[in-house]
């Protein structure tokens, strides 16, 4: 997983802002790569701070050029190819053999995860590969079973 | 009946949103007095189109944009007197975390709508679907832009790290 996608998972993780199924996604990668849980660990103290910040500090300026009307469509272009290359990185980097009792399309089997000393069950279960992107036209997380 | 059951939705918007609002116009603003102006101005804008209420995915975001407009007409009116101001800096003051001042150090030096984007979030904790809506900006602007301060504090807040650490061997 590139650097900066998994920054940007982690701060979005530490502010409830995953989906409940990428939040999962995200915890069972951290709990595989040490380096996913430390930058996960940073963001969140970065995070704490950044909220005693703004917290304890007045700000007085005025807001923002007040525009009325429709949200700008924004840079659509950058958020598709950044979304397009997250999908690429996270399809890629995410490896997550799982057991679950939830009702899954037939496409995704449900197996229990594969550890390095399991190797006696992993005839037993099959990896299961998930693709996460980041819409930013939509403003959400997308979520697909890998084909 | 139906006129009345739109004034109770509103008078209970109010009464849930008004002490966030309180907090969003008193740090910009600073005078109490002032703050309860902006307060009765922000429902009376919201009475006059309560249908927009019933409208908006989030009432909260909704309620918080008008807020923004009524602290952006207030300023272009005249800027907030500094003499209430002495409270929060007293308290923003008896911080000793250095990492705090450097992150507010960090932040002054930020655009404005970054800035926005940060207490809405962190004071007011928002979403950034809410912030949004609140600021007419896309909900991917609002994460890129709050993804890119965060970035910034951690590479400052990493820099000030290393000199603490510099300074204590120094000492040693």
């Amino acid at each position: 997983m590139r650097p900066e996608t998994l920054t940007s998972l982690a701060i979005d993780r530490e502010l409830g802002e995953l989906p409940p199924e990428v939040a999962e996604l995200f915890d069972a990668y951290a709990q595989e790569y040490p380096g996913a849980r430390l930058e996960a660990s940073a963001m969140g103290e970065t995070i704490r701070v950044a909220r005693d910040a703004v917290r304890l500090r007045a700000d007085p300026a005025p807001v923002a050029d007040v525009r009325h009307g429709r949200p700008r469509p924004g840079r659509r272009l950058l958020w598709v190819a950044q979304a397009a290359a997250a999908m690429v990185a996270l399809g890629l980097g995410i490896w997550i053999g799982r057991e679950t009792a939830r009702e899954r399309t037939a496409t995704v089997a449900r197996n229990p995860p594969v550890r390095p000393d399991a190797g006696s069950r992993a005839e037993e279960g099959l990896w299961v590969r998930y693709q996460v992107a980041y819409d930013g036209l939509r403003g959400a997380y997308t979520v697909a079973p890998h084909p | 009946m139906d006129t009345i059951g739109k004034s109770g939705d509103v008078a209970r918007l109010y009464e849930e949103s008004r002490p966030a609002l309180f907090g969003y116009f008193i740090r910009r603003h600073r005078s109490e007095q002032a703050v309860e102006d902006l307060l009765q101005e922000t429902f009376l804008r919201l009475l006059r189109r309560p249908e927009r209420l019933r409208q908006a995915r989030s009432p909260r975001a909704y309620l918080f944009g008008i807020a923004r407009h009524v602290s952006a007409d207030a300023w272009r009116r005249a800027p907030p007197p500094a003499e209430d101001g002495v409270r929060l800096e007293t308290l923003a003051a008896a911080t000793p975390d250095p990492r705090i001042s450097a992150a507010r150090e960090m932040m002054d030096g930020l655009p404005i709508l970054q800035r926005e984007i940060l207490d809405l979030r962190f004071q007011h904790d928002l979403s950034y679907e809410e912030i949004g809506e609140t600021l007419g900006v896309p909900t991917g602007t609002v994460r890129s832009r709050l993804h890119h301060a965060l970035r910034m504090l951690r590479e400052r807040l990493a820099r000030e790290d290393a000199l603490a650490e510099g300074s204590h061997t120094d000492e040693t």
